[in-house]
């Protein structure tokens, strides 16, 4: 046996955990066995990662084939008590609130896609691109240095009641970024027909500042066109599952919010800064392990 | 929608200018005025001023219902601007009380043409001053001006106190029937402002400026632009769907396109 290998600190629910878990189980058909199974289970999946990381150290801050099998397993019990979701639904922001993240973004800086290659992130995965990509997307869309406020953090919480019936569980929300796609661009990046290719049990809510329409821009998603919407049209959709592109105006720009979501028996909100090119967290438990009064 | 419409115009460069736009800012177009706001250019109109556009960029100007609050210096630099800003051949449309329309009424004896003008909302300071008529009702429609007593209308700060006084000069009656009855609208105009800057109390003009369609004309081939139309009809329809108030105030007034040259 090696001796300098530890054994790792085990993941422990604390009793307001339990019962912040039960209390979200509640309003599922699950019988009270059941739930303690699942409990049971989501405390396995989330000493298992901690295993996994402190075997591979190395790897902490990587995302491998095993991390993602503990996504999955997480996903299907997530499934088992709260089901699975539709392909997309969507819903109406009011004006006030448009008018309110318009005037957040006018504080906001741009950055250069390129430049944020080698930009990391404490807990999220980033997106690794080729050169060639990274300039297409510069010259097609702005994004956004999106910083999170206290102001966005109640807007976070505002939106947990409209998708309350699609995403059915509680839920954590991992990143927020925002872009301006130019009138008469070329289909690269979100633009161009793709699935995320996110670990499962991943969500993603784009909130579209712009009209839906010919002149502002669209959403084809699942094989649908999303047009004809007004300013504040949300669409929520299963972005590893579903075909999506956004489909950039013929003359003016679109103007979106992208906001990434991860089903989960607790709910979560963004407790770090957004990264422009972010994709989901390296590790399950990041969610789970931040509510530290929940979880030790 | 301020916010969004200011966001959308960071990034979608306005081709088209409202001069005097008021607190409301429109999508694709840098609105200029004496107001801050957000979405609106804030810009105090005198001889001097700039519209902070680059020469020869813009694609239209327009202004509603903006000149005749200001001096004619003023207008003569807000259209050398408009000229400067304009790309050649590119359109400026003014749309401004329609006063041949209003002394055409007033020689037919009209009663009611002065209704809904927003009077109303400030004869009560006529009391014992000067007679609530028609005469009255139009000299403050060609040019009118409040009291340091009354406070300031636009911003909705007006006292109710005897004092007060928001309306026209105070002219005697027989001298202003003859005024109106054989005088040009210029001179009508430049009569009355001057009879009420005699007022030692005089704070600010409302209308201060009028003008005959030909007279604004001709003000406008001054400044190198060449009237392409002047048919209210046709220059609503032709521009009804990128304008959003030129419709507002349609029936009393007049329309002018004209091209840089």
């Amino acid at each position: 046996m090696d001796d300098n290998k530890q054994s790792p600190k085990k993941i422990i629910l604390s009793d307001n955990g339990k019962k912040n878990i039960l209390d979200n189980l509640s309003r599922t058909s699950l019988s009270s066995d059941q739930k303690e199974t699942l409990i049971i289970d989501l405390i396995n999946i989330l000493n298992d990662e901690r295993v996994q990381s402190l075997n591979k150290e190395q790897e902490l801050n990587t995302f491998t084939k095993d991390k993602e099998t503990l996504f999955s397993r997480h996903n299907e019990l997530i499934k088992t008590a709260y089901g699975d979701n539709k392909s997309f639904s969507t819903f109406n922001l009011n004006n006030n609130t448009v008018e309110i993240l318009a005037g957040h973004l006018l504080s906001q800086k741009t950055v250069v896609f390129s430049e944020l290659a080698s930009v990391k992130h404490e807990y999220l995965m980033v997106s690794n691109l080729r050169p060639d990509k990274y300039k297409a997307l510069d010259e097609n869309l702005i994004i956004f240095n999106f910083e999170m406020s206290d102001l966005i953090q109640k807007f976070h919480q505002s939106l947990r009641e409209p998708l309350a019936n699609y995403v059915k569980s509680p839920f954590s929300i991992l990143n927020t970024r925002a872009w301006v796609t130019k009138p008469g661009s070329v289909n690269v990046g979100p633009n161009a027909q793709h699935t995320d290719g996110f670990a499962p049990g991943h969500l993603k809510l784009m909130i579209y500042l712009t009209p839906l329409n010919d002149d502002f821009g669209k959403l084809s998603i699942d094989n649908k066109l999303l047009t004809s919407a007004s300013a504040g049209a949300c669409v929520i959709f299963k972005n590893s599952d579903v075909l999506h592109n956004g489909i950039p105006g013929l003359k003016y720009p679109r103007i979106c919010i992208e906001i990434t979501l991860l089903r989960s028996f607790i709910n979560c909100q963004q407790f770090h800064d957004s990264h422009p090119n972010g994709k989901h967290y390296f590790n399950l438990s990041t969610p789970y392990l931040k509510n530290d009064h929940l979880f030790s | 929608m301020s916010n969004l419409i200011t966001l959308l115009n960071k990034y979608h460069e306005p081709k088209s200018v409202n001069i005097g736009s008021g607190p409301r800012p429109w999508f694709g177009w840098h609105c200029f005025d004496q107001v801050v706001t957000q979405g609106v250019h804030y810009c105090e109109f005198s001889e001097k001023c700039s519209l902070n556009l680059e020469s020869e960029t813009m694609d239209l100007v327009y202004s509603s219902h903006c000149f005749e609050h200001l001096e004619d210096n003023t207008i003569s630099n807000l259209l050398s601007e408009a000229h400067r800003i304009l790309e050649k051949n590119k359109t400026l449309l003014i749309k401004l009380p329609d006063y041949d329309w209003f002394m055409q009424n007033y020689k037919n004896k009209n009663q009611t043409f002065m209704n809904g003008m927003g009077i109303d909302k400030v004869v009560w300071s006529w009391e014992g001053k000067v007679p609530d008529d028609i005469l009255n009702r139009l000299s403050f429609m060609i040019c009118g001006y409040w009291n340091y007593s009354y406070g300031d209308p636009y911003k909705k700060e007006v006292n109710r106190v005897p004092e007060a006084y928001c309306g026209p000069a105070k002219f005697d009656q027989t001298e202003l029937k003859e005024l109106f009855e054989s005088s040009s609208i210029r001179k009508i105009v430049k009569t009355l402002r001057a009879k009420a800057s005699e007022d030692t109390q005089l704070k600010a003009f409302n209308h201060q400026n009028a003008w005959s369609l030909k007279e604004f004309s001709q003000v406008l081939n001054e400044h190198n632009f060449e009237v392409l139309n002047t048919d209210r009809d046709f220059i609503i329809k032709q521009f009804e769907n990128f304008i959003p108030d030129i419709r507002t105030h349609d029936y009393y007034s007049m329309y002018l396109t004209a091209q840089k040259i």
